[in-house]
């Protein structure tokens, strides 16, 4: 119990000794920024403050696009990789093409999404599906194929066919990579979510009120965007975790 | 181990897979479903091609200079995203104080980000390969950290029995089999490096292939933007190639392209 | 056997560096270096290195600075001009603030966000005399004046672009929020094209011309101008940081000087403006930037203006600027225009007999 405490109070007592050097300016100073340049923490928390409801809605906005790309574009990455399990010859061309995907840059992708979709919460799914494929795919097939032969010869001596070996060796094996995967892919569908919204014509959204506030000089505002979307990122990250700890009980890295 | 041969005849029969079915809907699109904006939506390959052969030579040119700061930026990213997972696996305390900042940090967008770097670097060309490096160290600080605690107890347990101080299990034990992890994770930051580099190509670079998708993209030249679209993947394919070549190196008792039954280590 | 592989490991990484230096020093040499511009090559030594940071990117809406560089009116100023391009991630405030850039192009509109908000940058010459904001649309929709928006799909920049339209709107009595809807514009025409929006915004130079080269005709298009409604906001000017033009005024009179001269001899023969401008880069195509150098002309020295007078700040527009600002919410409190935030004194000094 007092480990799990112990647990909450480092990061929170980091982050506090963190917010109060950036509120006495010391961060300023450093960094030769002037205050409105880089609004401090009491400014930004008493203008989030002033307009929490809007920036919840914006935040739900923003949020659902990213979870539900996140959640196709990773299982069409798992797909990908059990593909390529199977038939490992033929197969693996899917992984390349995923790839590359990987590497086209957000910003081309939004103006292709929003081409092919004419709403706004289309596009963002598409553009962050795009952005989840790889990232799953690349991890789960290192999970599916990173088998210990002992295993895979154990399997064999029983006359086991492809589909028992999946689903009894592979698929449990290759859960903590797809726990890993997890853990990038919330990251990038956020700021892929608010990166499509740039592009996007709804005025709703983390992604325009970022890039409006910015633009516009109202820093407090685009800062108290960026730190919904921070606070959205922590809590859903911890949500992984607390779901990888109890299916992962078995693995090293939760002793 | 696949053989050679067959490796080439795979990727042949891909490319060409991809680009009939790409033939395929883009004439679909136009002459089946009447779209309007068709020739924008999903062009034709062979006038994507053409658009190309064309204009190689300023394509290849952007691409370089994009490519080049993506390995800088790559470098970089990598050699901080590994020395993270090292602090972090130290101790889960450690983990648990960093973690939630490295999420923070990757939620700011960098148009929040971009004026703070210069500040601190003074100079742009830097600045941009430090943005590219700060998108890049996620995954693999990710990853490698994710390797790191893979190692099971009985081993680790092992080294203890013979007296191995820290830096010894980390060094004989705890590194090599990360490596297939972190690997893993080269492979899923070495397209995004391209990415960033991408962005920050952006940032009023004046070469880059982020440039010329985004003038392309503001002129409505639609076949430069798919051209450019196209290079950048390429670019993305090389570098994801570039890391299997290393991993093949590094780890050649892996098989980084798939074994007979998919058995990898 | 180990060392083995971790050696060839960091020979790779050596080799990739090495090339990526070599790539890269050849393309970005110091801050703001690149390659190959319109313009010869200088040698550094006895010109002063001065960077100018544009709104968007590499366009004939800048064409004076291009022609002015090409022609060598800065190296005979004894300056060495480095022109960075703009994107949609780049601020030009900020550049300039930051002294990534020592002058920039930005709207006076949103300069004087800036301003208010303490932002220690000055207005120091005013290229474009009248806006170039249209709200454009099919004639087909039958938008055939402000009053027609009702319950229409706008498309506009945002980011500090809406106001001339919020102005428009409140003008003939609609509510921006319940009136129509507003809807985000990407910076193309597509959405219109594609009936997503009813009306978009445009500048007369750009957009409008995509349109015209997407195959519409002036005939099937329908036009609110800006100026025309009287809500006119004052866009492209010249700003630089407070702190820099306390120490380089004379620099940057020089540099005045030869970009009014620049754009004069742009706007006296557009066609070989655009020329020199899709030289710098040619993703867009020439016919395009010959379009807009011509448009960009009649802002720059609308109907009967003296050329001689390019840069001139009219204190009434600026005026209007700040008043529609201050009416619409842009600002929230009244614009200080002094000689700290919009000076003429340097554009005297240049266009001085």
């Amino acid at each position: 119990m007092k480990s799990k405490v112990m647990n909450l109070l480092w990061p929170l007592g980091f982050g506090i000794a963190l917010i109060l050097v950036w509120q006495l300016g010391i961060f300023h100073k450093i960094l030769d920024l002037k205050p409105f340049q880089l609004p401090v923490p009491t400014e930004i928390a008493s203008t989030l403050a002033a307009n929490w409801p809007k920036a919840l809605q914006d935040c739900g906005v923003t949020i659902s696009g990213a979870l539900i790309g996140m959640i196709i574009g990773s299982f069409i990455g798992f797909a990908i990789a059990a593909i390529a399990t199977f038939f490992p010859k033929w197969g693996y061309g899917g992984m390349i093409v995923v790839t590359a995907l990987n590497a086209v840059p957000i910003v081309a992708l939004s103006p292709i999404m929003n081409l092919w979709f004419s709403t706004g919460m289309a596009q963002k799914i598409g553009v962050v599906t795009a952005v989840c494929m790889a990232a799953m795919a690349i991890n789960a097939y290192s999970g599916l194929n990173s088998l210990n032969p002992y295993s895979i010869d154990l399997m064999h001596s029983v006359a086991a066919n492809k589909w028992t070996i999946f689903r009894k060796l592979r698929l449990p094996n290759s859960l903590p990579y797809l726990f890993t995967a997890s853990k990038i892919n919330i990251a990038s569908s956020i700021i892929a979510a608010i990166i499509s919204e740039y592009f996007a014509s709804s005025t709703s959204g983390l992604g325009f009120g970022i890039k409006d506030n910015l633009r516009k000089a109202e820093m407090a505002m685009g800062w108290s965007y960026i730190v919904v979307a921070s606070l959205a990122g922590v809590i859903l990250y911890c949500l992984i975790l607390l779901v990888e700890r109890d299916a992962l009980k078995w693995h090293a890295s939760q002793k | 181990m696949i053989g050679k041969k067959d490796q080439r005849t795979v990727a042949i029969v891909w490319v060409i897979g991809i680009i009939v079915v790409w033939e395929l809907m883009a004439f679909l699109l136009k002459n089946v479903v009447h779209d309007p904006m068709a020739a924008t939506k999903l062009p034709y390959p062979h006038v994507v091609a053409t658009t190309f052969m064309e204009n190689w030579r300023m394509l290849l040119e952007a691409g370089a200079v994009t490519f080049s700061r993506a390995a800088i930026g790559f470098v970089l990213g990598t050699s901080v995203g590994i020395l993270l997972a090292v602090f972090m696996s130290l101790s889960k305390t450690m983990e648990r104080i960093a973690f939630p900042y490295l999420i923070i940090s990757q939620m700011i967008p960098v148009l929040g980000l971009a004026p703070i770097i210069f500040n601190i670097v003074r100079d742009m060309n830097v600045s941009r390969i430090v943005i590219a490096a700060y998108i890049t160290f996620f995954p693999v600080a990710v990853n490698m950290l994710s390797g790191l605690k893979s190692v099971e107890q009985e081993k680790k347990d092992l080294l203890f029995s013979i007296a191995a101080n820290k830096f010894k299990v980390y060094q004989k034990l705890m590194f090599p089999f990360a490596m297939s992890y972190l690997f893993t994770g080269l492979k899923i930051a070495a397209p995004m490096a391209v990415t960033a580099s991408i962005l920050v190509d952006m940032l009023g670079s004046k070469s880059g292939i982020g440039v010329k998708i985004l003038y392309a993209l503001y002129s409505d030249s639609a076949n430069i933007f798919w051209a450019s679209v196209l290079t950048s993947a390429f670019m993305g394919i090389i570098s994801f190639y570039i890391v299997i070549f290393a991993e093949r190196l590094c780890l050649p008792w892996q098989n980084a392209v798939p074994g007979k039954e998919g058995v990898r280590a | 056997m180990k060392k083995g592989k971790l050696t060839s490991l960091m020979a790779v990484i050596m080799l990739l560096l090495l090339v990526a230096t070599g790539c890269s020093s050849g393309n970005s040499a110091a801050p703001g270096g690149g390659t190959a511009d319109t313009g010869k090559a200088t040698t550094p030594g006895k010109l002063d290195k001065v960077t100018l940071q544009l709104k968007w990117l590499p366009q004939s809406q800048f064409m004076g600075y291009y022609v002015a560089k090409s022609k060598g009116y800065y190296k005979d100023a004894g300056i060495d001009l480095d022109i960075l391009p703009g994107g949609s991630d780049i601020i030009p405030e900020q550049q300039v603030y930051n002294g990534v850039a020592n002058i920039g192009v930005t709207w006076v509109s949103s300069l004087m966000k800036y301003q208010s908000k303490g932002w220690g940058l000055v207005q120091v010459g005013q290229i474009f005399q009248k806006s170039a904001m249209l709200l454009v649309s099919k004639a087909s929709t039958g938008i055939n004046s402000p009053a027609d928006l009702k319950g229409k799909k706008v498309g506009s920049w945002f980011g500090g672009n809406e106001y001339e339209i919020y102005a428009l709107l409140a003008a003939n009595g609609l509510n921006k929020d319940t009136d129509l809807k507003l809807v985000q514009q990407d910076y193309t025409m597509n959405q219109l094209l594609k009936n997503e929006i009813d009306a978009a915004s445009a500048m007369t130079y750009n957009e409008y011309g995509l349109l015209l080269e997407s195959g519409l005709k002036d005939s099937d298009l329908h036009v609110i101008n800006m100026n025309d409604a009287g809500v006119a906001m004052l866009e492209d000017c010249l700003f630089v940081n407070s702190d820099w033009i306390a120490k380089n005024q004379d620099l940057y009179v020089r540099f005045l000087k030869a970009s009014i001269k620049g754009w004069a001899d742009a706007c006296a023969d557009p066609a070989a403006a655009g020329k020199v401008v899709y030289d710098v880069d040619q993703s867009v195509s020439l016919s395009h930037q010959v379009y807009m150098a011509k448009e960009v002309a009649k802002l720059v020295v609308p109907k009967d203006f003296d050329p001689a007078k390019i840069g001139y700040i009219d204190p009434a527009a600026v005026k209007q600027t700040a008043d529609l600002a201050l009416k619409y919410g842009l600002l929230t409190k009244p614009a200080v225009i002094s000689e700290d935030t919009v000076t003429s004194k340097y554009w005297e000094k240049a266009t001085a007999k």
